[in-house]
């Protein structure tokens, strides 16, 4: 494992001209440089990289681990943040080891030299099972509870890898409890899943639709109500039933549907199904007629 | 039988329920019935009416009508004359006047009613009963909303621009507002906007929204503070607007540092993503509203909630600006008239406050007296009603177009308190759950058949009409105000009981006020014009936009007002581990008192149901349709379960307009704002159960 990096490693000290040791990422908030580089490998440079990013300046993210948050975060979901920030633009450089710095230009071991107008130190590592709720317009990404949970006996663990869309999700679960769980990319579980975790509450049936965000679903045990059943118009409480037996009896417009009816008189919401109808209607009688 | 056609009687009015008041044409008299048409002319509902405005005048003639006074005898209420009930009421205040003093008597008002009601009830309080304590219905309606837009604006207008100016909005945040149940007609000018709604439940507003944000019960405030956290982080959308136009941003710029959408997201469940898509909707709108209705004001901290969207409105640079604004949808049919003439507890007609010595001087002379006479400001709603019958408390309630059994939160405690009375009167035109523990009942006139004002949802000044004289027996409430303060010793020409002399007193006493009526005439109104408050003279043509030019403080700019988050009053625990929210269906109205008595309404809304998460329920052995009991710590209710897979894992919510076993107020919690007075609500920790099954009979 690479050590965390040490800005007093840099040869360069902490102060000189264009060196900014960071504490949070406030403290990044005022720095206008055209091209910063963040040195950290860290939840406090990825933020602090975002940030600058977000607001428009050139970023580069410098890190003697593999990937940013490769400790925290492992070797799946570590790359995924990193395809995030490069989809965002910023130069993402693992396995970096800066040597010294001089004329805002950053030596690495290597032999490249990159220039910059600002050296962001975001020193702390964060390491594995740290909980974390990364700040970050340009990434989603939590790690909640402990490092060990999975260890516990009676737990469930659940892999989501989305490679394509770079989403990920590995959650530790006991007793229909979250207890431990990695996320990137998936804004809305994290925000769940976030909260149930917190307050030990439990989590719904439905887990892919929890990660994935999809749209609630019926439950199996629901019957549908039967389609002429169903109401159109809300604020006037009218049903297909009602619109059908008002355009047999020679309402066959939206308007005349509506004097016949109320529907759509309301808040007009239905207006489209209602015209709808009338045409499925119309083309029904025609169909009709040309079969007699 | 004629061959010419019966001309039936008609007149134009507006709709009897909320506060956008459709304007509708009546036709029709008792004998063959009412019919109702929406105006197309009028531009609120522009030819839109939703089922409850459509079934209004079934109202009419509803079969249990009260007709004649109703006098307590044991536990029966039964009929009296007219002379007998008022002869009573005067009497036994009299008695107890005389005995405690002029705060034993309380008077407890309603947004439904008339101006010239509201007017006249606030001085009968102040001048034939001389008593502080008044308050009224719309103290959980609209104060937290006032509150917060008289510190940021220096006035109180719900929509300071008329609702039609939404139709060229691009973008319109929703923050605890479902119009597309509450004010269907509404929605028509929301068609070209992005809808933000921010709302714990998918509503049928929120189905319809470019983004919902669904956040925990109870943590709208810290969602507020994060969107403007969001917004700055792009750097304020317009400097000099802040700079010309508004004082206090750097505070509230530094308040809200440490709401960063993560944080926010973790508070209030809201992914930090939508927080920040939200923020930048508005921000790179040009033309944008931030509207908010009850949800989020409803709540012990529902002033700050408000007062945190208007911070997020004023950062954005949209109050004044054209096409753009804040505003707040007021909820009952004169919840904002009803708010400015003197029946809330610390103001006087004009939106005075009772405490300012020029405001007290100014109404005494309209009224004849002298400024020392007038008491000072009394208690709130709900702390009226929870005083009532103790040593410190009012010992006579006087209530005129409310139904505080239903409506107050905490409802066991209010029924307690109100038994605990030694004179409860109620005026109301059908035996609402209040009037039916009442010792007097008074039998008051309804809408279609009475005259008066409105003021709506956008401070236009509005004329309802009587199309039907009103049934043998029925008095008005202002003909029932002039008697009894004719009884209490009272001069007859200091409370007139025609709409018309009331209005114009009630002219005189708002004029150089807040709220100046002044120029807005019986006359005007008939001629059709357009007139939105401040009017304050008869040459005026109104404001239909306020803030164009400057704010309403003295120095003309808007105050950002710094407010920091605060939990709910009451957090979940292993006890109470949901939350319950409450509010409104399509075809109920508040209490329900009209709405429940309309068949085809009932039809369609027939009782209390508990809607719930499918996993909730089940976790608690329920589904659909089961009987479910629901706990808070004050009381229960019972209702059958309606599941819905887009409710919060951790939120249960009721309808609040039933009564008996599905009263949704049993459960709420009393907390009060600090700043307004407004109960929390939209806010109990509950829990949930199956309900033991009915013995079979």
């Amino acid at each position: 494992m690479t050590a965390p990096l040490d800005p007093a490693a840099l040869t360069c000290t902490t102060g000189a001209a264009g060196v900014v040791p960071i504490r949070t990422v406030e403290d990044c908030a005022t720095l206008t440089p055209k091209v910063a580089l963040v040195l950290g490998d860290g939840a406090l440079a990825v933020e602090a990289a975002s940030a600058l990013a977000t607001r428009g300046v050139r970023t580069g993210l410098v890190c003697t681990a593999p990937r940013p948050l490769y400790h925290a975060l492992g070797e799946v979901a570590s790359r995924m943040v990193t395809a995030h920030l490069e989809d965002a633009g910023i130069t993402v450089l693992g396995g970096a080891q800066p040597t010294r710095c001089s004329d805002g230009v950053l030596h690495l071991a290597d032999g490249s030299d990159l220039p910059a107008d600002a050296l962001i130190v975001a020193g702390q590592a964060t390491g594995p099972g740290e909980q974390l709720r990364l700040r970050s317009a340009l990434v989603d990404v939590a790690v909640l509870g402990e490092p060990d949970a999975a260890e516990h006996p009676g737990t469930r663990q659940i892999t989501l890898t989305d490679p394509r869309h770079q989403r990920y999700a590995q959650l530790t679960i006991n007793d229909h409890k979250i207890i431990a769980g990695v996320l990137v990319g998936l804004p809305q579980a994290i925000a769940t899943l976030g909260l149930l975790h917190r307050r030990g509450q439990y989590l719904p049936a439905d887990r892919l639709g929890l990660l994935l965000d999809l749209p609630p679903r019926p439950c199996s045990t629901d019957t549908a109500p039967p389609l002429q059943d169903a109401v159109i118009c809300l604020c006037n409480n009218v049903t297909r039933r009602a619109l059908a037996a008002a355009w047999r009896s020679g309402a066959r417009t939206q308007s005349a549907l509506a004097t016949a009816t109320r529907a759509g008189t309301g808040c007009g919401g239905c207006g489209p199904a209602v015209q709808e109808l009338c045409g499925i209607w119309a083309d029904e009688r025609q169909a009709q007629e040309a079969a007699a | 039988m004629s061959d010419l056609p019966i001309l039936a009687a008609e007149t134009d009015t507006h709709c009897p329920y909320c506060a956008l008041q459709c304007g509708t044409r009546l036709q029709g008299d008792r004998e063959i019935g009412v019919k109702v048409q929406p105006l197309a002319g009028f531009p609120v509902n522009a030819g839109r009416l939703c089922q409850k405005g459509w079934t209004a005048p079934e109202l009419l003639h509803t079969p249990d009508r009260l007709t004649s006074p109703l006098l307590r005898q044991g536990d029966q209420l039964v009929p009296v004359g007219w002379e007998q009930a008022l002869g009573v009421v005067a009497r036994r205040l009299r008695t107890l006047r005389a005995q405690h003093g002029p705060d034993v008597v309380g008077v407890f008002g309603g947004g439904g009613l008339t101006n010239e009601k509201a007017y006249l009830l606030g001085k009968f309080a102040r001048v034939a009963l001389g008593t502080s304590q008044i308050d009224y219905n719309g103290r959980w309606c609209m104060s937290s909303a006032a509150a917060a837009g008289n510190a940021a604006f220096g006035i109180d207008r719900g929509l300071p621009f008329p609702v039609t100016d939404l139709q060229e909005a691009q973008v319109v945040l929703l923050a605890g507002a479902n119009p597309a149940e509450t004010m269907p007609p509404l929605m028509q000018h929301l068609e070209r906007a992005d809808l933000i709604v921010l709302d714990p439940r998918r509503t049928p507003t929120a189905q319809r929204a470019a983004l919902h944000l669904q956040p925990v019960p109870g943590t709208d405030l810290a969602l507020a503070l994060g969107l403007l956290h969001a917004v700055l982080e792009d750097g304020p959308a317009d400097k000099s607007y802040i700079q010309q136009r508004t004082h206090g941003f750097p505070e509230v710029a530094a308040s809200v540092g440490e709401w960063w959408p993560e944080r926010t997201e973790q508070v209030t469940g809201v992914p930090a993503h939508d927080i920040r898509r939200a923020a930048r909707l508005l921000a790179q709108a040009e033309r944008a509203y931030v509207l908010t209705g009850r949800g989020v004001e409803q709540q012990s901290k529902g002033t700050d909630t408000a007062q945190a969207f208007i911070n997020l409105a004023l950062a954005l640079g949209l109050p004044g600006r054209p096409g753009s604004g804040y505003g707040c949808l007021t909820g009952q049919g004169n919840g904002q008239g009803g708010r400015e003439h003197g029946q809330k507890a610390d103001q006087l007609a004009g939106y005075r406050s009772i405490t300012d010595p020029e405001a007290r001087a100014h109404v005494a002379a309209v009224w004849g007296i002298r400024p020392q006479e007038l008491p000072g400001a009394g208690r709130s709603a709900f702390e009226m009603l929870d005083a009532l019958g103790t040593p410190e408390g009012p010992r006579a309630l006087l209530v005129f177009g409310s139904n505080p059994i239903v409506s107050a939160p905490h409802s066991a405690r209010i029924e307690e308190r109100l038994a605990a009375l030694d004179l409860l009167v109620v005026a109301d035109f059908v035996l609402s759950e209040t009037a039916q523990a009442a010792d007097v009942v008074l039998p008051v006139t309804q809408w279609a058949e009475e005259d008066g004002t409105l003021t709506n949802l956008e401070g236009r000044v509005l004329r309802r009409r009587a199309l039907l004289p009103p049934p043998p027996g029925v008095r008005s409430d202002l003909e029932v105000i002039r008697d009894l303060a004719i009884r209490l010793g009272q001069p007859p020409h200091r409370f007139p009981d025609s709409p018309e002399a009331v209005f114009d007193e009630l002219r005189a006493a708002s004029a150089g006020g807040r709220a100046d009526y002044a120029g807005v005439t019986y006359e005007r109104l008939e001629a059709g014009e357009a007139l939105h408050w401040p009017c304050p003279a008869e040459d005026h043509p109104g404001t239909p936009r306020l803030f164009t030019d400057r704010f309403a403080h003295a120095d003309g700019r808007a105050r950002f007002v710094p407010v920091t988050y605060r939990e709910a009053a009451e957090d979940l625990s292993n006890q109470y581990p949901l939350y319950a929210t409450t509010g409104r269906v399509l075809a109920q109205y508040q209490t329900g008192a009209q709405t429940r008595r309309i068949r085809e309404l009932n039809d369609a809304a027939p009782q209390a149901f508990v809607q719930v998460h499918p996993d909730t329920a089940a976790r608690h052995g329920l589904t659909d349709d089961t009987p479910a009991r629901v706990t808070s710590a004050r009381g229960s209710l019972t209702a059958p379960v309606r599941t819905d897979p887009a409710m919060r894992l951790d939120t249960v919510f009721v309808p609040f307009h039933y009564t008996g076993d599905g009263r949704a107020n049993a459960l709420t919690n009393p907390a009060i704002d600090p700043r307004s007075g407004m109960p929390e609500f939209k806010v109990a920790a509950v829990r949930l159960e199956p309900a033991e099954e009915e013995p079979a009979a």
